[in-house]
């Protein structure tokens, strides 16, 4: 049988297991780490619980300790849970092995029969083989699920992992729009600054013309005191007066323009 | 003898190249104006063999100063005198077929005077403007 589900082979259980044996309630129950299987098959139903805590019944845990199989003909002192219980007529038997195929793994096993299902020593050799059978298939399906819940994880690291990665990819064209933008800006600046630095240094070299001009019409040829006094000087002082001026509002200009650009 | 016009609104730039081109030959005819426009009035008159025109003026500036020539077809040659270095003045100053130079204040005297005799042609001194 190819069940891929706990569900699915709890149905094959329930429709099949009737064929191989008479019984009112087949249990197994598995331990494998701290992993806990617990199969159980009635007429009426087959149901799997897989936990990780072990979930014993009291009989089960005294199948455990003592390692020796058991037949209960008395069950009023085994403390059965209700759905064990049968009528009186039937006089219900409860046989139950311990098997162990290494240190960490246990098996139990059991089954309850009464007068209209009766369990006989013939049918133990077909009861363990199903039993050891039934543990290599539920701990497959267990990894099975455990593989498919990793492979879930893992989709969805790696769906994270593409979700972030589109994020850091618009992070990173963004960044890219503001390095063009402030690069922009930053040339804009540039040309502002060499512009203004241009018109100053047209607003100094006025007056300072006017100097170098007048310092020339000295060495031109010799000049009497007077003259020099009276053309020379008054012109001279008048245009060194307004280079200082004008080397002043450049001054005054230049910073305003550099605290302007700054902001 | 040649005649020339100064034109510049600072008056110490005037006194500057009236006093230089003194220097190179006393009688030279210099006629300098502080106001473009009334320069502009008497150009006809005067006839100069050469303008020398500043570009930075209040009213009227250099260009608008060329432009009128240009309208009023008068052909007379021009030395810009500026101090600006600007090369974007000096490649515009060319687009005037009147401009023969473009000058940076304060002009070297030997510049001045080469100037000055490079415009004594063959004719001797009358330099017939058409």
């Amino acid at each position: 049988m190819r069940c891929r589900t706990m569900e699915a082979v709890a149905q094959s259980f329930q429709v099949n297991l009737k064929y191989l044996f008479n019984f009112h309630t087949f249990r197994a129950s598995y331990n494998r780490g701290n992993l806990y299987l617990h199969l159980e098959v009635t007429a009426a139903g087959a149901t799997i619980t897989k936990q990780e805590c072990s979930g014993y019944l009291c009989f089960e845990e005294d199948l455990l300790k003592h390692r020796v199989p058991k037949h209960w003909q008395n069950l009023a002192e085994l403390a059965l849970p209700l759905r064990y219980k049968l009528p009186e007529e039937e006089k219900a038997e409860l046989w139950g092995w311990y098997i162990q195929n290494d240190e960490s793994r246990d098996i139990i096993v059991s089954v309850l029969g009464g007068a209209s299902k009766v369990f006989t020593r013939k049918d133990i050799a077909f009861l363990r083989l199903v039993a050891e059978n039934l543990e290599a298939k539920l701990f497959e399906l267990c990894l099975l699920q455990e593989l498919d819940d990793k492979n879930s994880k893992l989709q969805a690291a790696f769906d994270k992992i593409n979700e972030q990665n589109a994020v850091i990819s618009s992070i990173m064209e963004y960044q890219q729009d503001v390095i063009i933008e402030r690069t922009q800006e930053v040339a804009s600046k540039n040309a502002r600054l060499l512009e203004v630095s241009v018109l100053n240094a047209h607003t100094v070299r006025e007056p300072l013309s006017r100097v170098l001009g007048l310092v020339n019409l000295l060495e031109l040829r010799e000049w009497p005191l007077n003259e020099i006094q009276e053309s020379i000087m008054p012109r001279l002082k008048v245009s060194a007066q307004d280079l200082d001026e004008a080397l002043k509002e450049v001054i005054e200009k230049s910073t305003a323009d550099l605290i302007k650009l700054k902001a | 003898m040649k005649r020339i016009v100064l034109v510049d609104d600072m008056e110490i730039f005037n006194f500057i190249m009236v006093t230089s081109i003194k220097n190179v030959d006393p009688a030279f005819a210099v006629h300098d104006f502080t106001d473009p426009v009334m320069a502009f009035t008497a150009l006809e008159e005067l006839d100069p063999h050469v303008i020398f025109l500043d570009l930075n003026m209040p009213e009227m500036d250099g260009w608008a100063f060329l432009d009128r020539m240009q309208q009023k077809n008068l052909k007379h040659k021009v030395y810009i005198l500026t101090s600006s270095t600007s090369e974007l003045d000096r490649q515009r100053s060319s687009a005037y077929t009147n401009v023969a130079r473009f000058l940076v204040k304060p002009v070297e005297e030997d510049l001045l005077e080469e100037i000055l005799h490079e415009n004594e042609d063959a004719s001797g001194n009358s330099f017939q403007h058409i």
